[in-house]
């Protein structure tokens, strides 16, 4: 059967009833199938993250055997978002399993696995899981190339995360104490985010403090240490003991200076439980301008995010 | 031509002996029209089961024929495959004014029959058939590697491409050379 010799039309509605994942296999096959599935299936790839700025393939691969490829709904770091923000809506790709009985014999990847709610299940021997992942990323780059982003999502920071074209870390972890010791020093993180307060501060060399976007749990003595040391562009700090505002001024003033923070795009520090939050003390710590209410306020453009 | 009527004896429903109680109108007497595939064997099949062809539909009603004309005339389709074509008239006769189920088991399992009648029903615009036959054709590659499934599909490589595009460069010029030097001979 020569796929070729079909007319266009009967090609599409081929396709229309391929899973994503199959349609990505079959454009690995040729320069020619590409071309083919990228102009009848745009449709398809345009309305898979319709309202999104930057569209991303997730892996997210727990401390089991099993892992997920998806392409997430919502944005990474949303606004106000003070919780564990797993993402909740996503369309998934894959599924990926490592297993001891993996049927594979000279195979790297076993693609009959069979379906997990709709969509394919591939599996490798656990000897080969770095290999085959990288195969499947192949795949997803070879199709998708850099218009999209590839978030690799580390719950455990023992695993070992594999190093691949374009590939950004996401660490969403319990607790952040010991991490330096044991994380990989490279890459650079896109997201980090922890559950159990911080209590034990990066060294002020970390390269952690160069994450794109943080969302912490901290006390006193590591938010102090976050604010001063934190190069990224998003930061939402959650501290839930007494907090000492001094921190936060000259973080503030260092931040207003241009001395500092000069990627700094949006922060929001929260004080948890009954801590009371020093507005005024801060506001006039900081210089904020009192406006007349009758006047015309200054307009000022905050970049995108 | 050999002619037979096997449409309607073998998969068309039996047509009732008396027309139900209830029924106020006369029954309208089922019209039929005549098809053959390369083979040249004629299939009766009744204008019910023709209308899943937009086709075929759209030859009736252009045409006008009577009975007796369209059994002098059956619709040519020397494209198609006698055996094709057979399973063409099976399907459309056994869902003959009926809705049409969300899938279909009794297509064929082999490949190059898959092909053959994929190629019919998009000729002859079975629009319900044809989406029955891709998802049907897409299930083969389901849990396939690529490599099985460019055997599957029988895809060429890159380089094979690149070859076939170098060739069909190869013979275009060619052929306008020919074109050129016929054209130069005819001034003269």
């Amino acid at each position: 059967m020569k796929l070729s010799k079909f007319p266009s039309l009967v090609q599409k509605e081929i396709f229309d009833n391929l899973k994503t994942w199959d349609l990505i296999l079959l454009s690995s096959v040729s320069k020619n199938m590409k071309k083919v599935i990228k102009s009848s299936q745009t449709k398809r790839f345009k309305s898979i993250v319709p309202n999104q700025q930057v569209k991303r393939i997730v892996y997210d691969y727990g401390e089991s055997h099993e892992g997920l490829v998806y392409i997430p709904i919502e944005p990474h770091f949303r606004h106000k978002s003070r919780w564990w923000s797993k993402e909740t809506e996503e369309m998934s790709i894959l599924k990926m399993v490592d297993r001891q009985d993996c049927n594979v014999a000279e195979k790297l990847i076993d693609y009959e696995s069979g379906y997990h709610d709709n969509y394919p299940v591939v599996s490798f021997l656990p000897m080969n899981k770095e290999s085959a992942i990288e195969s499947i990323h192949n795949c997803l780059f070879n199709f998708f190339g850099d218009s999209v982003e590839y978030h690799w999502v580390a719950r455990d920071h023992k695993l070992v995360i594999p190093t691949l074209q374009n590939l950004s870390v996401y660490l969403r972890i319990e607790s952040l104490d010991n991490v330096c010791d044991t994380f990989p020093s490279s890459p650079v993180l896109k997201l980090m985010e922890n559950i159990y307060d911080m209590t034990n501060p990066f060294s002020p060399e970390s390269n952690f403090y160069q994450t794109e976007s943080i969302v912490l749990n901290l006390n006193n003595e590591t938010l102090l240490k976050v604010l001063r040391y934190f190069q990224g562009r998003q930061a939402i700090l959650t501290c839930s003991g007494s907090f000492e505002i001094g921190g936060l001024i000259e973080f503030v003033n260092r931040w207003k200076s241009g001395e500092a923070l000069r990627k700094l795009e949006y922060l929001e520090v929260v004080l948890r439980f009954k801590n009371r939050f020093p507005k005024t003390e801060i506001l006039d710590a900081i210089g904020v301008k009192r406006l007349d209410e009758t006047k015309q306020p200054p307009s000022h453009t905050v970049p995108r995010m | 031509m050999s002619s037979t009527e096997q449409g309607t004896s073998s998969a068309a429903p039996a047509e009732p002996t008396t027309a139900p109680e209830s029924a106020a109108a006369p029954e309208v007497p089922e019209s039929f029209y005549y098809v053959h595939g390369k083979d040249k064997v004629v299939h009766k099949v009744s204008a019910g089961a023709l209308q899943h062809s937009a086709l075929i539909h759209g030859m009736i009603s252009n045409l006008g024929y009577t009975e007796e004309q369209a059994k002098a005339n059956p619709f040519p389709f020397e494209n198609i495959d006698g055996d094709i074509l057979q399973m063409v008239v099976d399907w459309c006769n056994q869902h003959k004014g009926k809705p049409t189920p969300p899938e279909d088991t009794n297509l064929p399992k082999q490949k190059e029959k898959l092909f053959d009648l994929v190629l019919a029903v998009n000729y002859l615009e079975i629009k319900e058939l044809l989406t029955y036959c891709c998802k049907q054709v897409a299930m083969m590659v389901k849990g396939k590697s690529p490599e099985e499934i460019r055997e599957i599909w029988m895809i060429p490589t890159d380089a094979e491409d690149e070859a076939a595009e170098k060739e069909a460069k190869k013979r275009a010029g060619k052929e306008a050379a020919g074109e050129t030097a016929a054209a130069a001979g005819d001034a003269k």
